[in-house]
């Protein structure tokens, strides 16, 4: 599948969403408050202790959209098609995604795109512009790609985790408590992940790579002098989309499992 | 007769959630986690000081105070009557010869017996071996933590019964849901305790019954709060629950009308 009929899906699910300006707003708003409401529950909690292991406010609060923004992209596209799958599969509706003459990956995910998002999206961004504007982190050219670059790899990187868990649904059927796990593991780079103790950091940084998404870009951008920072800067860059291909890999053969048992 | 009636729609509830057993060890090491998290942080900010004469100590038990609270809210409730409403199902719930708001929460009352016994116990034991946690002395302090439990899910009962009732008229439980969600984050002081709010924060916090859903009872809990201002909380939690109840009410008797008008 090409990426024009890709878009053309995505154009025409963002037209039938239109549809119902009104509701569509209204719901926007409401998670606009709701992430309203945890920024300020951290901006309250630093004005008692001004820092968190040496972030102040601002560098907590890019670090926090990060995750946010990157996540809201990630689960545009792969949210509603991994979170629905086991049920689709239950029913019997993943059959017409393997019968059209195209990539069940690609069209599934299409079929399913999530415009939801766009208050994530637009929170996200008015916070991490506001925290970039606040901090001095010496831009340069190099800087600012590498933040573009970060966002796209962490974007991948949450799509990843989607899309494996959504792949376990062709062999477990029942998967929902799984995602359940996923969102209360991902509040552990909510905040600097120096909080935790050593282990715990290796874990978040090699096995579940969750602190690629945010922590160590954010590392880099404020303070790439330091060569570990650097390193693992780059390290992120590449992880997500990496990560994004296995998954990929992964559902792919567990799509194809489903296909070899005849439904 | 009737209450015979309550305890049956309480264990039928009951009954449905052990379906869903296999899923408790998962959401025991959920709650783990996010207890874990947020003494982390806790250890980060206070280290071995004290502010406001609160100490890593007693900010574990706070947060596993409020993380167990927050298990037994019922607040959810409002996509149960959501989708009764909206598929028109609600219908034979009235037929029932039982007031409808009282089968709504002895059905939820189910639902929290069982994460009491599957979850919430379960819980304290593992994080108390954990990270440790320390119990109430006074026998009134636990007189008063029972009873601000029972607020709690009367209040958080109430509140989500009448928003859904508010998106009956205009169809949007899932924003309301965000935003009562979203008030509940902050003026609950389930992560951030009220005594840490400044001035303003904490007197808006006071025009509000969210506190009631976690500060309050790990306030009692802890015994940082006093015989004259358990029952001066008491008696606030009391008027929110006759305000929402109220509230409910008039809103419920409007709903029907408008359901009857519309055919069903």
């Amino acid at each position: 599948m090409n990426i024009r009929l890709f878009s053309y899906f995505i154009k025409l699910i963002i037209k039938s969403r239109m549809e119902y300006r009104g509701a569509f707003m209204i719901g926007a708003v409401g998670q606009i408050l709701g992430y309203a409401a945890n920024y300020l529950v951290i901006w309250l909690l630093l004005q008692n202790f001004d820092t968190i292991n040496g972030w102040n406010w601002t560098e907590i609060a890019f670090l926090y959209s990060l995750n946010i923004l990157t996540y809201a992209i990630g689960a545009s596209f792969t949210y509603s098609p991994m979170v629905g799958l086991d049920q689709t599969i239950i029913n019997g509706d993943f059959d017409k995604y393997l019968t059209k003459p195209l990539s069940p990956f690609t069209y599934y995910l299409a079929s399913l795109f999530n415009i939801g998002y766009i208050a994530h999206i637009v929170i996200s961004v008015f916070v991490l512009l506001w925290s970039i504007s606040q901090v001095d982190m010496g831009w340069t050219a190099v800087k600012i790609i590498y933040l573009f670059l970060a966002v796209i790899s962490g974007s991948f990187l949450q799509a990843a985790a989607l899309v494996v868990i959504g792949s376990l649904s062709f062999t477990f059927l029942r998967v929902q408590y799984l995602f359940s796990i996923l969102f209360k593991i991902k509040e552990f780079i909510a905040y600097p992940i120096s909080i935790y103790g050593t282990l715990l950091q290796l874990i978040l940084t090699w096995i579940i790579p969750l602190a690629m998404i945010n922590y160590y870009p954010s590392l880099y951008l404020f303070d790439e002098s330091i060569l570990t920072n650097k390193l693992l800067g780059i390290v992120a860059l590449v992880i997500g989309p990496l990560a994004f291909y296995l998954s990929y890999k992964l559902w792919m053969r567990g799509a194809n499992k489903y296909q070899g048992a005849g439904g | 007769m009737m209450m015979r009636a309550h305890y049956a729609i309480m264990c039928k509830a009951f009954s449905r959630n052990t379906a869903y057993r296999s899923e408790v060890w998962l959401r025991i090491f959920g709650n783990i986690s996010i207890v874990f998290i947020q003494i982390s942080i806790w250890k980060a900010l206070l280290g071995t000081g004290t502010l406001k004469g609160i100490d890593i100590g007693a900010m574990i038990t706070y947060s596993l105070i409020n993380m167990s609270v927050s298990m037994i809210l019922m607040s959810k409730v409002i996509y149960v009557v959501d989708d009764k409403l909206k598929t028109g199902n609600i219908t034979s719930d009235l037929l029932k010869p039982i007031s409808y708001p009282l089968l709504l929460f002895f059905d939820q009352l189910g639902n929290v017996v069982f994460q009491i016994i599957f979850t919430v116990v379960p819980t304290i034991i593992i994080s108390w071996l954990l990270f440790g946690l320390s119990f109430p002395r006074e026998p009134y302090a636990i007189a008063a933590f029972v009873a601000s439990l029972l607020l709690a899910l009367l209040i958080s009962f109430f509140l989500g019964y009448l928003i859904a009732l508010v998106s009956f008229w205009f169809l949007t439980t899932f924003a309301l849901d965000w935003m009562i969600t979203a008030l509940i984050t902050v003026f609950s002081g389930s992560f951030l305790p009220l005594w840490f709010f400044s001035a303003e924060w904490k007197f808006i916090a006071d025009m509000l019954p969210f506190q009631f859903l976690g500060f309050v009872p790990a306030a009692i809990y802890m015994e940082k709060m006093d015989g004259s201002e358990i029952i001066w909380m008491m008696g606030k939690g009391s008027m929110w629950v006759l305000l929402l109840w109220c509230a409910t009410k008039l809103l419920w008797w409007r709903a029907i009308k408008r359901l009857e008008i519309q055919g069903g």
